[in-house]
């Protein structure tokens, strides 16, 4: 809006002349700010420069350029945390804001820069020997700890998905479906108490009030996890698959509540669209055994689908008012 | 002409102006309540998220409902088939119409999977059964979805009017023989700088505010489109593909030292006029073109292994980041690299949060599990889901 509408305001009186002297200086100035260009930008520089320094050494392992690569990346990795020891306003159980935008990045770059390091030690001299595991653990526990310390939810991630690499299980976002075999009873049970885990920490989070802002990382990929072992559980389990539907309707009813009580769209939509496809499993199971009907199971499904699916665009737009009618702008 | 309320949707942009003076302090709580008042938005609008899963409900809804009529009828004919996709399509179009009027839908999720649904309908439908050529489909497409655009102002409607409009010059000219195959890229340049001055021009005018989110999305794809016309590889590998032209790798094109010309030239441009006339769309179009020049010269060039120049790059980079950011503190020029508006400040953090943990994941087929046993590589549960 120009400068004459808001006049027009003026002369209304809807607005008042210090607000509209407010206006006009801040329209005076166009300030445009490329903070998230910028941010972008180092983003891509991080990922660039962890990539090729991690193929460098992986090209080099035994060439003569290897141990200059090592010692680089070990530069790096120090000089990165040495930078962020020395800004850090210090630990503190609440949110910290972080000093800068380079301060996030630097950290990033050293945390990567230490994982690299410790998958190269275990790669070229076996340094944790057969137990593979420490070559995982170490990095996630320094993840978590940078994390909690310097207060970074990017890093938090990081070590949430190395946590779950730990025990087995690759939860990022892309390739929690495409990777796990979730045909197997170990991983299926290991997910359901990885994911009941993460999201009892998050309720520690937030009730205990250490790291409150953590909660929604936490809460995140545990209600992912959950739901998505709890519909491989019905589906591995075939005999037995109403009993895990009753978990599924019981993980939908808790994350319901949630939504409803922090107000947040996300979790609703994620808790809808998990426990649609379980309903679905359980009523397109039930359609398909009726085997002497000749054509009408068919139909049966399909209008069974356009039903449900009107029923879910009113439970939404309904809900979606509830959560709105509470919020205060 | 438009289906939803002008009114309204003029008020939006109110709305969003009057919320970021208020987030920036210029306004008070009352004075922002008094114009959202005496500029009322009367749209159905939900969260993004909601939306979201309204018009994936919607999709699901509308294939089966097609499925029932498909079943109903349970037709193997091609033109049957057709029919049935266009008779489709007239209920879709009319629940659109009673969603936005009676319902006062707007980017609710459900009009836009109406509006998509009912206008793939009537696509398929005309062209499935006549086995048409690439001309006919992108003119069918490019009228249809212009229609989409005039009466509903769907974004994503205007960027597909765009591509089918390149698609059509594209065919007239293999068309027309050797000459028109030659000059396509030139054409498409043409065309392209003209729909950049005039998304701009119209998207300026007042008459046209409510059509201000497709002109900006026919600016950036424009802008795009310009590039790819000129850039080296895409015509080379393009005309290669397209006019069998069996260049060995070591083949050049006719004129290939203009296109390496355009490839090069026009990001920088864009950056240097974006930067003077403070548009960022242009600043930003050509930040992400720079990195198309590195890829395009990589592809034919290996200069340096790619892993030293992913290395060179991320430290030049990063100090370029690093040195803008502190050069910008205090404004430079009207650009600043300060945050100048406080919201979804929260929910940035967490999809970068998530980028993050996306792009660097840890490996999980390395046996480093605890329990060791059993292969975890097959993807044995993603045909289910």
């Amino acid at each position: 809006m120009n400068d004459p509408f808001f006049d027009e305001l003026n002369k209304e009186g809807i607005l008042s002349g210090a607000s509209l002297r407010k206006i006009k200086e801040r329209n005076a100035g166009t300030l445009i700010s490329v903070h998230w260009d910028i941010k972008t930008l180092m983003y891509l520089a991080v990922l660039l420069l962890s990539g090729g320094l991690g193929i460098l050494i992986y090209k080099n392992i035994d060439g003569i350029g290897h141990s200059v690569i090592l010692i680089f990346l070990l530069l790096v990795c120090a000089g990165g945390f040495f930078y962020c020891l020395k800004m850090t306003k210090g630990f503190s159980v609440n949110k910290v804001a972080s000093p800068n935008a380079l301060f996030d990045y630097l950290l990033l770059l050293a945390c990567l820069g230490f994982m690299t390091i410790v998958a190269y030690l275990q790669y070229q001299y076996g340094f944790f020997g057969e137990r593979y595991g420490l070559a995982t653990f170490i990095p996630m526990i320094v993840l978590f700890l940078a994390a909690y310390y310097f207060d970074n939810i990017g890093i938090l991630s990081m070590g949430i998905t190395n946590l779950a690499a730990w025990l087995g299980i690759a939860v990022t976002p892309l390739a929690i479906l495409k990777e796990n075999n979730f045909n197997n009873t170990v991983i299926i049970l290991t997910a359901l108490l990885l994911g009941a885990v993460l999201t009892a920490i998050a309720f520690v989070s937030k009730h205990h009030n250490f790291k409150k802002h953590f909660e929604f990382t936490y809460v995140n990929f545990g209600m992912h996890i959950l739901f998505l072992a709890a519909i491989a559980a019905m589906i591995h389990f075939e005999n037995v698959y109403l009993l895990w539907f009753l978990l599924v309707s019981g993980l939908a009813f808790y994350f319901y509540t949630r939504a409803l009580a922090v107000r947040s769209f996300y979790t609703l939509l994620i808790t809808t669209l998990y426990t649609y496809f379980a309903l679905s499993y359980v009523v397109i199971n039930l359609i398909s055994r009726m085997t002497n009907f000749d054509i009408f199971p068919v139909y049966l499904g399909l209008f069974y689908f356009i039903g449900s699916g009107i029923g879910l665009v009113l439970f939404l737009i309904r809900t979606n008012k509830k959560i709105k009618a509470d919020d205060s702008i | 002409m438009i289906a939803y309320n002008s009114v309204s949707l003029a008020n939006i942009e109110i709305k969003k102006q009057s919320e970021d003076l208020f987030d920036e302090g210029c306004i008070s709580k009352e004075e922002l309540a008094v114009i959202k008042k005496k500029y009322p938005v009367e749209f159905y609008s939900p969260n993004v998220f909601i939306a979201v899963g309204l018009l994936i409900l919607t999709i699901i809804v509308l294939l089966f409902s097609f499925g029932v009529l498909a079943l109903f009828f349970r037709t193997s004919d091609g033109n049957m088939f057709g029919m049935l996709a266009i008779i489709f399509s007239i209920p879709c179009f009319l629940a659109l119409e009673y969603m936005i009027r009676a319902k006062k839908h707007y980017s609710s999720g459900v009009d836009e999977g109406l509006l998509w649904g009912g206008s793939m309908a009537l696509c398929c439908g005309i062209s499935l059964p006549h086995d048409l050529s690439g001309l006919a489909n992108c003119i069918i497409i490019c009228l249809i979805s212009l229609l989409g655009v005039i009466r509903y102002a769907d974004r994503l409607m205007a960027a597909v009017v765009y591509c089918s409009f390149l698609g059509i010059l594209f065919y007239s000219c293999v068309e027309l023989g050797t000459t028109g195959k030659a000059i396509a890229p030139f054409i498409i340049m043409i065309a392209a700088i003209a729909s950049y001055f005039i998304a701009i021009t119209a998207g300026a005018k007042a008459k046209m505010v409510n059509y201000r989110n497709c002109f900006t999305i026919v600016e950036i794809i424009s802008l795009i489109s310009l590039y790819a016309a000129g850039n080296y590889f895409v015509v080379r590998e393009l005309s290669n593909e397209m006019f069998n032209l069996h260049l060995q790798p070591a083949d050049t094109i006719p004129f290939g030292w203009l296109f390496w010309i355009f490839t090069s030239i026009i990001p920088i441009t864009y950056l240097v006029i974006g930067i003077k006339k403070k548009a960022l769309i242009l600043v930003r179009v050509g930040l992400l073109l720079l990195a198309a020049i590195v890829f395009t010269v990589r592809y034919y060039h290996s200069i340096l292994p790619t892993e030293v120049l992913m290395t060179i790059c991320g430290i030049l980079l990063f100090a370029i980041a690093y040195a803008l950011m502190k050069w910008l503190h205090a404004p430079v020029y009207g650009f600043t690299s300060r945050v100048l508006s406080s919201r979804n400040e929260w929910e940035k953090l967490q999809i970068e949060s998530l980028i993050l943990a996306e792009t660097f994941k840890p490996g999980t087929d390395a046996p480093d599990s605890i329990f060791g046993g059993g292969s975890f590589g097959g993807g044995g549960a993603s045909g289910e889901f």
